[in-house]
């Protein structure tokens, strides 16, 4: 069904173990989670048995070491069946990023292998009130005394806020430096000082938990601190270069979920007696469907692949493009699906609604499409002005 | 040069003094071999206390039955009831033994048959008996059936020509047919003190409660009703069948019906044979029924064009309220009759 | 505690969820036998051998197993071993058994779909002269003496306790089988299997195949005629003895 993308074999057994679970574990239970709107913790233990909590974190932590691609194929796997579920995942894996990419070797042993195992889950803690698009106007502050730092300031719409344990949080350490005044610590739940805000209600991925981080006057040693003081916006943008990937994989496996579900839907439905695959209207939605998918999911796995490589120094404006083109791809999926669905794609009782409540926020978070628009403008004219 | 002795021999299960019914069955079965072939029937029944039951199984067509009535069978261990009737085949030496298609006699046949290499079968459903015209030398074919990958595979097997030949017969219609003033003979048979040493010990033993109703009949109801006095039928239906109610969403939105019963995509069903009473058959209700080859669909209509008059392996066209009643007089009345028929031959 | 487990492969007519391999499958009870060993693995220390008998593509559901969790696997398969009745394949798992020598307990799935008989695993305890348990739904309890099974009755269950060493043959019970894990399909991938042929048995060549069964097939028919559509129509009561008639045709009364 999928065109042949040379994928190694520990890369299919990822792809195989992760439908496996969604389809035995999470199917039966996505309804449930998102009318509850509770987080699974029970299918997080399945994740961890599965060995599926590390496919990118290095070997030597306790990881599968299969890099930004193994993060990638995981999340679009599990994201045909359930968007907001896997998402408890990617998240954590974006407030990991930090710490393997910026890590020094004992804050690497001392967080990694738990998260490898799934013991332990993580956030990325940057987004406040007034800074969403225009992070350097963070307000949370930490004030260096001694060897440690006081950190106070409020984090909002964080996910996997509150059961995550593990938390990558940026600060204002010196007010005069701008963008360079901005550092990056590992705070951990229990924390004195560290406390959760309400749970936000949500349109879509409602099983994902979204809370505020409350820091009042929160006391952190200074070997928390990741990187040297300052090095808290270059942490967070290369961060986000590694981790778009991961929001792209998850609009993208949504898109492919509906998209599977619109196909199967109009084969079976028949009207003016025939089933309306046989209309063109209806054929024409889904091979422009079709083909966006197999674009955006081309896209994805090169970038993927160019990131783990290393080969390429700047990779900004392509992870921007990818996050940009998938998310956007998946409204236009989701909303397309739904309508040939028809009426039917309206009720709850088809999954299509949520699918299309889900894709919505990826054209929202880590990133708006227009900030990512400006990432890639910012590179074309630099890659252009030297010629 | 065949030594075998010309007899057919059944494995009377029983457990605490009943005799199951697939012996029953089993004895009409191999009686009309046991004609055919002119060979006595002869079958062996282990149990404490079980000997007054040995007449049970001669009207039913035993020749000879072989008592062997101990505390040590009190109740079933495999390796011990094995061993048992293995010490009889042995000296004995029967040609053909039969076992009903049970857990238990499942368990004991392939241990005997290991033993002294048998020839076995399992999930036969008749005997072929084929005169070869030259030698005028009889064989006898078993047919088999099982179903497979959901297709129906009937196989005719035969075993060696100088082996033990044990087959496990599938039981079929139930049927009992018993002839008060058979005569028999009971031939007790004693075991040799420390004979049989089980090495398997029974902690505990729950014996599950005999219900009437299988979810493999599923008489429903649909918004063809027309009120909830409709569901009196359809429960009277099920009664009669042996089957449990379902109902699709019209009547249990109407209150009809407690939404317990409904069926659809959030509550799957798969009977083996779906009666559909007023339902017309669409998608969100049809959802609920797993359909594969063998369920049978019987649908009760007054839209012969409905959909589910389309899918219905039995459509039946007409008002429910007439016909529902005269199927369940129809099958009291057979049923009657059958008891009827039992005390004829 | 040394468990080996006989399974078997089937072909699968829809795609196994486990993997892209479309013809063969595990035998489902296969599967809670499997399961069952992998729980008393999870209980105490033990090593499981998974043993099959069958064609050189067995080696998937051998690869299979390992993934699960099994320390060891072993294919047995030879062309003499084509045509074998229930008897000779006991046998053949017999030989094997007896060479890998050391075992406390025996697993076998129920019975398998292409021949239903259940058979193998009784015939594979008398050869090995050691007790044997059929229907067990679940092990309760094992210890390097006992075990504790409760087992499925026609008239109910019972609970069973026996000496080691036994063979259970496993049923449908509560258990749900365990996912697959990552790291257990890498590993799967690079195992080695043992391969296992009439020679290396020892076995003579009128024990196996066609030639050691004593039970032959003449004839094999498929019945998967659809079922005839009928239309009833008219007075109430002839439709209702017409319809009963069906009932009685088709067994359902």
């Amino acid at each position: 069904m999928v065109m042949n993308y040379m994928l190694s074999e520990d890369e299919k057994a990822i792809i195989d173990i992760a439908h496996s679970v969604a389809i035995q574990k999470i199917k039966p239970l996505r309804k449930y989670y998102d009318e509850k709107e509770e987080f699974p913790y029970e299918i997080m233990k399945e994740f961890a048995k599965c060995d599926l909590c590390g496919t990118y974190i290095p070997k030597q932590y306790g990881g599968l070491g299969s890099g930004i691609m193994g993060l990638v194929l995981l999340i679009e796997e599990l994201c045909k069946v359930d968007g907001s579920i896997a998402l408890s995942i990617a998240a954590t894996a974006l407030g990991t990023l930090p710490i393997i990419l910026f890590g020094n070797d004992k804050q690497k042993t001392k967080y990694l292998p738990d998260i490898a195992s799934g013991k332990k889950l993580a956030a990325f803690g940057l987004t406040e009130a007034e800074a969403g698009s225009d992070v350097c106007n963070i307000k949370t502050v930490a004030t260096k005394t001694g060897d440690f730092y006081i950190i106070d300031g409020i984090k909002c719409f964080i996910t996997n806020g509150g059961d995550a344990q593990i938390y990558t949080v940026f600060a204002k350490t010196n007010f005069t430096k701008g963008a360079r005044g901005i550092s990056c610590f590992i705070i951990e739940k229990g924390q004195q000082g560290f406390h959760f805000g309400k749970k936000e209600k949500k349109m879509g991925i409602k099983s994902s938990s979204t809370r505020e981080l409350i820091f009042n006057k929160c006391k952190v040693h200074k070997d928390q601190r990741l990187g040297k003081e300052g090095y808290g916006l270059l942490i967070a943008q290369t961060t986000l270069n590694n981790s778009r990937p991961g929001v792209a994989a998850q609009a993208l496996g949504i898109a492919t979920g509906a998209f599977e579900e619109a196909i199967k839907y109009a084969r079976i439905r028949k009207q003016f007696g025939n089933s309306i695959i046989s209309f063109q209207a209806i054929q024409h939605m889904l091979a422009d469907m079709a083909t966006e998918i197999e674009a955006a999911r081309s896209l994805l796995y090169t970038c993927a692949r160019t990131i783990d490589s290393k080969i390429q120094k700047r990779i900004s404006k392509e992870s921007a493009m990818v996050k940009l083109f998938c998310s956007e791809m998946a409204v236009r999926v989701t909303l397309n699906s739904m309508q040939i669905l028809g009426g039917n794609g309206y009720l709850r009782d088809y999954p299509i609604e949520k699918m299309f409540r889900d894709a919505r926020i990826t054209t929202l978070y880590e990133g708006t499409s227009q900030i990512q628009k400006n990432e890639i403008a910012a590179n074309l004219i630099r890659e252009f002005s030297t010629k | 040069m065949n030594n075998f002795l010309k007899e057919i021999w059944v494995y009377a299960e029983q457990h605490y003094g009943k005799i199951d019914k697939v012996v029953y069955e089993l004895l009409n079965k191999s009686r009309k071999l046991a004609n055919k072939l002119n060979m006595p029937l002869v079958t062996i029944l282990l149990g404490h206390k079980i000997r007054k039951k040995a007449k049970q199984l001669i009207i039913r067509g035993a020749d000879k039955v072989y008592v062997l009535d101990d505390v040590i069978c009190n109740d079933f261990k495999d390796d011990v009831y094995a061993n048992i009737l293995l010490k009889l085949i042995k000296s004995k030496k029967p040609e053909l033994l039969l076992f009903g298609s049970t857990l238990i006699g499942k368990s004991i046949a392939p241990r005997i048959a290991a033993n002294i290499e048998a020839g076995i079968i399992s999930n036969c459903v008749a005997f072929k008996l084929n005169y070869s015209s030259k030698t005028n030398f009889e064989k006898i074919s078993f047919i088999t059936t099982n179903k497979y990958e959901g297709k129906k595979e009937i196989t005719t097997v035969t075993i060696s020509k100088n082996k033990l030949k044990i087959v496990v017969v599938k039981p079929d219609t139930l049927i009992d047919r018993v002839l008060q003033n058979r005569t028999g003979n009971i031939i007790d048979i004693k075991l040799k003190d420390n004979e049989i040493v089980s090495k398997i010990k029974s902690l505990n033993i729950k014996i599950k409660q005999q219900t009437e109703m299988s979810s493999n009949i599923i008489v429903s109801g649909g918004r063809g009703l027309g009120n909830e006095k409709g569901f009196i039928l359809i429960k009277q239906l099920a009664k009669a069948i042996g089957g449990t109610i379902g109902a699709s969403k019209p009547p249990v939105d109407l209150k009809w019906i407690s939404n317990n019963f409904l069926i659809g995509k959030h509550n799957i069903v798969s009977p083996k044979v779906y009666i559909a009473c007023g339902i017309s058959g669409q998608m969100k209700h049809m959802e609920g029924v797993n359909i594969n080859n063998d369920t049978i669909i019987i649908a009760i209509n007054k839209d012969p064009h409905c959909k589910i008059m389309e899918i219905a392996t039995y459509a039946i066209v007409g008002d429910l309220y007439k016909i529902i009643p005269e199927i369940i007089k129809e099958i009291m009345f057979r049923r009657t009759n059958k008891i009827n028929n039992v005390y004829k031959k | 505690m040394n468990i080996i487990v006989c399974i078997k492969q089937i072909i699968n007519s829809i795609i196994n969820q486990e993997s892209n391999n479309k013809r063969y499958g595990l035998n489902p009870f296969d599967e809670y036998a499997l399961e069952e060993s992998l729980k008393v693995k999870d209980m105490l220390k033990a090593k499981i051998i998974v043993i099959t008998m069958g064609t050189p593509d067995a080696e998937f559901i051998l690869r299979y197993s390992i993934s699960k969790g099994v320390d060891e696997a072993i294919l047995l398969t030879d062309n003499a071993f084509k045509g074998s009745d229930t008897l000779a394949t006991a046998y053949t798992l017999f030989k094997a058994i007896k060479l890998i020598n050391n075992y406390n307990l025996i697993l076998c799935g129920k019975q398998s779909p292409n021949g239903n008989t259940g058979f193998v695993g009784p015939e594979l305890a008398e050869m090995l002269n050691i007790p044997h348990i059929t229907c067990v739904k679940r092990i309760k309890s094992i210890n390097n003496t006992v075990v504790i099974v409760d087992r499925l009755l026609d008239i109910g269950s019972e609970v069973l306790e026996s000496k080691l060493p036994v063979l259970l043959t496993i049923t449908k019970g509560d258990n749900i089988s365990r996912l697959v894990s990552v790291k257990g399909r890498i590993l799967a991938r690079k195992a080695s299997i043992k391969i296992w042929d009439m020679k290396f048995l020892n076995m003579e060549s009128n024990r196996t195949g066609s030639l050691g069964s004593n039970t032959h097939i003449s004839k094999k028919d498929e019945n998967n005629k659809q079922k005839n559509k009928e239309i009833f129509t008219g007075n109430a009561s002839s439709i209702a003895v017409k319809i009963v008639d069906k009932l009685l045709e088709n067994k359902i009364i």
